[in-house]
């Protein structure tokens, strides 16, 4: 194998280029031999032209096959910036849907806990209201004999009495209803904590 | 004699001489940064191989794609070829394509034109 690293692929032209410029120099050549060097010259230059030619149409179709590279490239890249800009439009429409779910969630969750607390406050009615029955029974049966009793059957003490258990109701209302809440939150945090288990 | 195997890369194809079977082939992409540098090897070993050459020469080119520089190596080496051939020895080029590649059929095509030999172009099924 040979040594000496070529410069480049026209290594052998440039050689033969400077044998002719060489041979330009030399004054006492025959014509024969003029004739034979201008000869190999002349098939040096018909092969260079040939090689030209070649290369020629090879680096047109080389440029041509990266043009059509350059321009599928482009028109990827064209197609990506769309479908990119449809993702994007289809990430806003999603955060205002999430955003509109969960502002309805909010509507129908201050609905339910409404709801409940309706509920549970006509129950704690039904509860007052079947103490208040009790109680009347129980003044009537129990507190009556004893009033009639102690106090000479005084009306006023009796009034008072009566009008203290009808005060009553309300506050026992109110604490029945804050029981059954606590009550039903006590609850929905059990589930809760049942669920994430 | 030894031969010459070279895997191929991003940059210069796999190449595969074979002093012993006259097999030689060059596949895959040739667009190396210094071509006469990679080539040069290859153009010695064929000027040494051309003096004790095997009864039967067959050069494949299986190339996807190649750069000016490289169109002007292969040119030297199917001239180099040439000269084999022109010393009566049997030398067959097979020059390969994928179908539908008409640039690289065509630049066989163009290569068939200016060398003297047996130049088959074989389109890859």
């Amino acid at each position: 194998m040979a040594t000496e690293q070529p410069k480049d692929v026209f290594e052998k032209e440039v050689q033969v280029l400077e044998r002719a410029k060489a041979l330009l120099l030399i004054k006492n050549k025959s014509v024969e031999e003029i004739a034979q060097e201008y000869k190999d010259l002349s098939h040096e230059y018909e092969n260079l032209l040939n090689d030209a030619r070649v290369m020629t149409r090879v680096s047109d179709r080389l440029q041509i096959r990266l043009n059509r590279a350059y321009d599928e490239l482009h028109n990827t890249n064209d197609e990506l910036n769309q479908t990119n800009d449809k993702l994007n439009q289809a990430n806003d429409d999603l955060i205002q849907s999430t955003e509109e779910i969960n502002r309805k969630r909010i509507v129908l969750q201050s609905m339910v806990d409404e709801l409940t607390k309706t509920r549970i406050s006509k129950r704690a009615t039904t509860i007052t209201l079947t103490a208040a029955i009790f109680l009347f029974v129980v003044t009537e049966v129990f507190f009556d004999p004893i009033i009639d009793k102690y106090f000479e059957n005084d009306f006023y003490f009796n009034l008072i009495l009566k009008l203290f258990f009808a005060l009553m109701l309300k506050p026992i209302d109110y604490l029945v209803e804050w029981y059954l809440l606590q009550d039903i939150k006590r609850k929905s945090k059990h589930s809760a904590v049942v669920v994430s288990e | 004699m030894e031969n010459i195997q070279l895997e191929g890369t991003g940059r210069t194809p796999e190449v595969s001489f074979n002093a012993q079977t006259g097999d030689l082939s060059i596949s895959g992409r040739s667009i190396p940064e210094n071509s006469i540098a990679f080539y040069q090897p290859l153009f010695d070993w064929l000027d040494a191989y051309i003096q004790v050459p095997c009864p039967e020469t067959i050069f494949e080119f299986n190339l996807e794609y190649f750069n000016t520089s490289s169109s002007k190596c292969i040119l030297d080496m199917l001239r180099k070829l040439e000269a084999l051939s022109e010393k009566r020895h049997d030398t067959r080029v097979k020059w390969y394509f994928d179908e539908g590649d008409e640039d690289m059929e065509e630049s066989g095509n163009d290569f068939k034109s200016l060398i003297n030999l047996d130049i088959e172009l074989v389109m890859k099924s």
